[in-house]
């Protein structure tokens, strides 16, 4: 059982009245929002919450890569591992991920992975994205490729940290005469491989079949991640390398924890508001759904339709998102955002642990605007007193939780 | 001769062709969205369609990825559509015909005019998407097509239509859609984003110094009110074509031939008889 705290790095100084005068955080939105005068402050703030990660006893901390938008303001993770392999001694680093189709030279992506892995000595972990449908639009890459690019570019990079150089690649979307990648990468064959899904077969698949980790970052409903967890062991039982271990599947939860239910909620409320209806605003609910053209698979958004289908018996969860959330009865309907005192949250973690045979949290205790004192004390109570209890009890509730029923997962990645 | 409606197998795919009328051959290449087989209403011929096949056999292939057509997943670039119109000619034997585009149907039939002229005897480009420049910019189709999860598709309408929220226009993309119609017209979408998405989207840069080889009688028709395509693209194409002749037409909007069928009807049959 791994506990990780998980940063997006949000742009925390939107103005009061941007959910009504402006349309959208992403691609669009002018980065004359971003305030050069306060932007080193909150790099310094974030990058030293993540150093404080590592004092406070977190398996590990996780970054991610985002472009144009005030959402996440990490367009290189690799630069803040860079900057934590001199603060981090004990924690675990993982960049989950880099957008592999984004880039016409994933050998780039295959050198600094391998460099940050002798920096941390072995102590990292990477993941491959995709990428989000806004990032096709930032970056004009056509999203018809997104998932052949995909692909060749994660089996390029796993070939070449584990076959000796040089050798050629005979790729459609990536020819290269000469791999060779320098430095290799310090963990054997490599270092532990991220990739993010939503529910999608031939995602789940691939993931098996590499022996890779599964992890779901898209705050859906916690029943479309039981499906997708049921699914996801189904299919490494039946196409995997090794038999199913909750280490080989990755959940990410915002996390609020204060002395008791109610000032937790009087704590978390606003700076959750401020990341649904700010930094989501124009990613779901309330404008586009980002989905360019081709990113989505023809299959991938059949299955999502016959999900979304009220006759379906899934409808109503697989239409959540937390960024439709109006009230916070909204929030609580998703079942996916843990907010109250310890013996709540913990209580309700190890259940859904449990359940779902989850081995990695991926717990994102700072969210929108929520501040650093707040950040730092929900961080403490996590680590202090909800993650020791889930950690001592999930052995056994593994053991002892009935088996899952798998049922066929929809979407698009 | 009746509407025939039916899946060729042209080097082992399935080509969907819409056939109509009697007279001289007339290739039809339709449009991005919202025109024959990607109109979610039903699978037929549209008024302008109709009218044209009173004076011509009409041949509407689907070109790949739409309707029934296949090999949208070998598709790279413009250049495979041109060989697919090729095919598709060898195939009903037709050694010349007329050639009608709209749309990127206009584009597409440009590529072919400009590497096999011989097979036309003469051209039809309404509003055809293909040429781009700064002063003469393809409207932004891709930004406006992403689904919206409020306020539907007005985007996309505006780009298409004079009026969004007319009957047809809200037939032919409505805001809330069917399953199997938004299966559609993503479909549709795609085949253009594989072709097309790169900024400013839905041309070849190289198309504009092509021109000067398309020695056919050329009619070009631009709605001055089109959104998608600038009126200034029709002036480009009018410069660079050795025999074109422009009619421009007053308040239309790009999809000309839907909302106004019988008068683009009338003007394409005019310059072709």
């Amino acid at each position: 059982m791994k506990f990780w705290m998980f940063h997006l790095m949000p742009w925390p100084h939107l103005p009061e009245n941007f959910t009504e005068q402006y349309d959208t955080a992403w691609v669009t939105c002018s980065n004359s929002l971003f305030d050069p005068e306060r932007g080193p402050e909150v790099y310094h703030q974030y990058i030293d919450q993540l150093a404080y990660a590592d004092t406070l006893g977190f398996d590990g901390v996780v970054i991610n890569e985002h472009h144009q938008n005030a959402y996440g303001i990490m367009p290189s993770p690799n630069l803040i591992a860079a900057a934590l392999s001199q603060r981090i001694t004990q924690a675990r680093v993982m960049v989950l991920g880099n957008g592999l189709p984004l880039y016409d030279v994933p050998l780039k992506i295959a050198e600094e992975f391998a460099m940050l892995d002798n920096m941390f000595r072995g102590k990292f972990d990477c993941g491959f994205v995709v990428g989000g449908g806004p990032e096709y639009y930032s970056y004009s890459k056509n999203p018809t490729y997104a998932r052949e690019r995909f692909r060749e570019a994660t089996e390029l990079i796993l070939k070449a940290w584990t076959d000796p150089g040089p050798f050629s690649w005979e790729g459609k979307h990536f020819p290269l005469q000469y791999v060779n990648t320098w430095p290799r990468p310090v963990q054997s064959p490599h270092p532990p491989v991220w990739i993010p899904g939503v529910g999608s077969i031939e995602t789940m698949e691939f993931v098996a079949q590499k022996g890779l980790i599964y992890a779901a970052l898209t705050y859906s409903h916690v029943e479309a991640f039981r499906r997708n967890a049921a699914f996801f062991q189904e299919t490494v039982a039946r196409v995997g390398t090794s038999p199913y271990h909750p280490e080989m599947l990755g959940w990410l939860v915002p996390m609020y924890v204060a002395e008791t239910d109610q000032k937790a909620r009087e704590e978390a409320e606003e700076h959750i508001w401020y990341f649904i209806d700010k930094l989501l605003k124009g990613f779901a609910g309330k404008g586009r759904t980002w989905m360019p053209p081709g990113y989505t698979s023809l299959q991938s958004l059949q299955r999502l339709q016959e999900l979304n289908d009220p006759g379906s018996g899934h409808a109503s969860e697989s239409n959540w998102q937390l960024g439709h959330a109006k009230n916070w009865d909204d929030i609580e309907a998703g079942g996916s955002v843990l907010i109250g005192s310890p013996q709540t949250v913990r209580e309700q973690l190890l259940k859904y642990v449990a359940e779902f045979k989850v081995g990695h949290i991926l717990a994102l205790p700072q969210f929108g605007s929520l501040p650093d004192h707040l950040t730092r004390k929900n961080m403490e109570l996590l680590a202090g007193e909800v993650f020791p209890y889930v950690r001592k009890h999930a052995g056994a509730a593994f053991e002892s939780a009935p088996a899952m029923d798998a049922q066929p997962a929809p979407a698009s990645a | 001769m009746t509407l025939r409606s039916e899946i060729l197998t042209i080097r082992n795919q399935k080509v969907h062709l819409l056939q109509d009328g009697a007279g001289p051959p007339l290739l039809y290449l339709h449009g991005l969205v919202a025109d024959l087989h990607s109109f979610p209403a039903d699978g037929g011929l549209t008024a302008f369609h109709e009218t044209l096949a009173q004076s011509f056999t009409v041949y509407a292939p689907a070109l790949p990825g739409y309707a029934e057509t296949e090999g949208y997943d070998e598709l790279e670039t413009v250049e495979d559509l041109v060989f697919f119109c090729l095919d598709v000619l060898d195939a009903l034997k037709l050694d010349t015909v007329h050639l009608v585009g709209t749309s990127l149907g206009g584009w597409v039939a440009t590529e072919l005019a400009t590497r096999h002229a011989h097979r036309l005897h003469k051209l039809v480009l309404i509003n055809p998407l293909g040429i781009s420049t700064s002063e003469a910019r393809i409207g932004n189709f891709f930004y406006a097509v992403t689904p919206k999860a409020e306020g539907g598709n007005h985007e996309v309408r505006e780009l298409i239509f004079s009026d969004q929220n007319s009957e047809l226009a809200m037939g032919a993309i409505p805001d809330d859609m069917a399953p199997e119609s938004q299966f559609l017209f993503y479909k549709a979408q795609m085949v253009s984003a594989r072709i097309g998405w790169t900024p400013p989207s839905l041309y070849n840069p190289r198309l504009k110094d092509r021109l000067y080889r398309v020695t056919v009688p050329t009619l070009l028709v631009s709605a001055a009110e089109d959104r998608l395509v600038p009126t200034l693209v029709a002036d480009v194409y009018q410069t660079g074509l050795p025999e074109a002749k422009l009619v421009r037409v007053a308040d239309a909007a790009h999809a000309i031939w839907l909302e106004r069928p019988q008068h683009t009807a009338e003007l394409v049959t005019r310059f072709l008889q």
